[in-house]
């Protein structure tokens, strides 16, 4: 677990500026943000895992919780991968490069990329769950003697919403990914992939899947968590295996807020990653 | 012996010489509602508050953590102009007296202290906690028919206080220090208190037995956590749903409720603005909202057992200690009189 870089004189409740440095488009309401802090000494020690998050403020607008989407192993600067969904996403679409947000943390705990070193790592997610699983993706791409078998599985809501179809290109090409890809409907019939929800893969790759030694990575909405659940049991997959990413509303990070309270515990303390087994029990986790 | 013995009618000077070197908060009536607020004379102070005719409607929290209360100032092209940490020390001039709480409000404070230095440290509530020295009242019998601080052992807290009075005669309070803070406001203001003779030990020490006399235990918190994860799909809950408006006012009222929101105000310029917190309730319906109008809680029901399933089962197991400190707030302020008794009574089986 990385530490939150907080400077002492202003607090944890303090954001750092953070200049938006690069800005991608990715969809027709999603777009890349690469942010740098303005404070060197901060900037140096902002550390993170795959599957933390920062929270980000627009000042004058509001703060939100957003999984960091770039990997560490890349240093001086960090992505976050943004849809158009409220006040704050909404207002941050309209910023150019060189403006001023505010960032916490890192927060929270994410995925172990070191204790699960010399798995084969099972990715699965949908929708924005692409965001946090990408800083897990590149991480273990860029170590990739550490790790077994890197399978991904991707399933989007229709062929406009896809993102980083180029990366997604590349990871076909490679020959040590197995990459998969779907969409839930191609309306517009201009899609000459697979149909169908992202559960709809997993039989595709059940063969490569030794249960003992996989470690799956889940990420994606609410619904999407039931049915993967489901499918990855049938196949053997046991629960300290399966490491869920839980949204929820956060308004501090520390927990002190209580908005994201789940049975007794916080998922911005506890979580956001948690494995299967760690949440079975918990109420109103899943 | 250092504990010291005050009269009654030196109180009022006690206070009077207190406001000259500190921020005072001592009970008052705020627009008919009694509270702590910041008293610029003994005058302003409600004695009867102080002796337990009536417990403050809104608990000490809100020293500590305001009901809205600004963070950070910020530009909205250059961002942060001033942090957390400078603000905080702007609230009061002075260091903080908070005077006359009783021993279920100084554990209300403790379990919000310990919450909000766990983890990462919250500099905004610590700073303000850090220069404040607490005068605690005793009390020696349950104050009014919905206290219940027997139950969860809140009304004989072993810190979290600096100084405590106990009425031990009509006329007298013995003043006990617990703090190097304490002792040196009796050093301070030695003129108003009187050493302690024989007798008066003897009438401390009979006071303390009546007080242990007089607490009767309501409810078995021991094992409450399980009881409340077991009854957590029955439907005893959605009885109480019923009655509930869902208004938050016992979460307003609660000494242990931390819960806040955070918002930006702009000012009227539209250059710069400011980040605020403030008191927030879990019965809200938007509190587990998310973007994309996904609601982790949306029904009633969920609503109102995650506060007991907070209170209950999250803190005791995280820090040893009930979200709740018995004070009956909850209980007196509830529009449709619903009873934080009934509903654990409930969960355990027993009525």
């Amino acid at each position: 677990m990385r530490n939150a870089a907080i400077a002492h004189n202003v607090g944890v409740c303090t954001p750092h500026n953070a200049k938006i440095i690069k800005i991608t488009q990715l969809t027709y309401n999603t777009k890349l943000f690469e942010l740098k802090i303005e404070d060197e000494h901060i900037n140096d020690f902002f550390d993170y895992m795959p599957g933390q998050f920062v929270l980000l403020t627009v000042f004058g607008v509001g703060e939100v919780p957003i999984g960091i989407t770039s990997s560490p192993t890349k240093r001086g600067s960090f992505e976050l991968g943004i849809r158009k969904v409220g006040n704050v996403t909404s207002k941050l679409h309209q910023l150019k490069i060189g403006d001023v947000v505010g960032v916490r943390g890192p927060f929270g705990k994410g995925f172990p990329m070191e204790e699960i070193q010399n798995k084969d790592l099972l990715f699965i997610f949908g929708g924005t769950g692409y965001f946090p699983s990408r800083s897990a993706i590149k991480d273990a791409i860029d170590r990739r003697e550490h790790y077994g078998k890197i399978m991904i599985l991707y399933g989007d809501r229709c062929p406009t919403d896809v993102l980083f179809p180029w990366e997604n290109e590349e990871y076909e090409k490679r020959k040590d990914i197995i990459f998969h890809q779907t969409v839930d409907r191609d309306d517009d019939k201009c899609w000459d992939g697979n149909i169908g929800v992202v559960t709809t893969l997993i039989p595709e790759v059940a063969k490569e899947i030794n249960p003992e030694n996989t470690i799956t990575i889940v990420c994606g909405p609410p619904i999407m968590y039931k049915f993967v659940i489901i499918e990855l049991e049938k196949i053997g997959m046991k629960s300290e295996n399966i490491y869920l990413s839980l949204e929820r509303r956060m308004k501090c990070g520390v927990g002190k807020c209580c908005h994201c309270g789940i049975g007794d515990k916080f998922v911005c303390l506890d979580g956001p990653v948690f494995t299967l087994d760690q949440i079975r029990g918990v109420l109103e986790a899943l | 012996m250092l504990s010291k013995i005050i009269t009654r009618q030196d109180l009022p000077k006690l206070i009077d010489a207190l406001v000259k070197d500190y921020s005072v908060i001592a009970p008052t009536y705020e627009k008919n509602v009694p509270t702590f607020s910041e008293v610029k004379n003994s005058s302003e102070v409600e004695f009867s508050i102080l002796f337990k005719e009536k417990l403050p409607m809104i608990p000490p929290k809100k020293i500590f953590l305001p009901a809205n209360q600004t963070v950070f100032r910020y530009s909205l092209t250059e961002g942060i102009t001033e942090g957390c940490g400078d603000i905080s020390n702007s609230t009061f001039k002075k260091n903080i007296v908070l005077f006359g709480i009783s021993p279920c409000d100084i554990t209300g404070v403790g379990v919000l202290e310990r919450i909000f230095k766990d983890n990462y440290s919250d500099d905004v509530f610590l700073k303000l906690r850090e220069r404040t020295t607490i005068i605690g009242m005793n009390c020696l019998d349950h104050c009014y028919e919905n206290c219940f601080c027997e139950s969860m052992n809140s009304n004989d807290p072993k810190s979290g206080f600096d100084i405590m009075l106990t009425e031990i005669s009509e006329q007298k309070l013995i003043a006990v220090p617990n703090s190097d803070n304490g002792k040196k406001i009796l050093r301070q203001y030695n003129e108003l208190f009187q050493e302690v003779h024989y007798y008066d030990i003897n009438n401390y020490n009979k006071a303390i037995e009546t007080k242990q006399k007089n607490f009767k235990r309501e409810i078995q918190v021991e094992g409450l956590a399980s009881h409340v994860e077991d009854s957590f799909e029955s439907s005893l809950w959605e009885e109480f749903t019923d009655k509930c408006l869902f208004c938050g006012s016992c979460t307003f009222v609660c000494p242990t409720c931390y819960c806040y929101n955070v918002m930006d105000k702009v000012s009227i310029n539209l250059k710069d603005g400011e980040r605020q917190r403030e008191w927030d309730s879990c019965y809200y319906p938007e509190f587990a909202l998310v973007a994309g109008d996904h609601n982790f809680r949306e029904r009633k029901a969920q609503r109102f057992r995650y506060r007991y399933l907070h209170k209950f089962v999250d803190l005791p197991r995280r820090y040893n200690f009930e979200g709740c400190v018995g004070c009956g707030r909850c209980i007196t302020y509830c529009p449709t009189k619903i009873d934080v008794r009934d509903v654990l009574k409930k969960v355990r089986g027993e009525s």
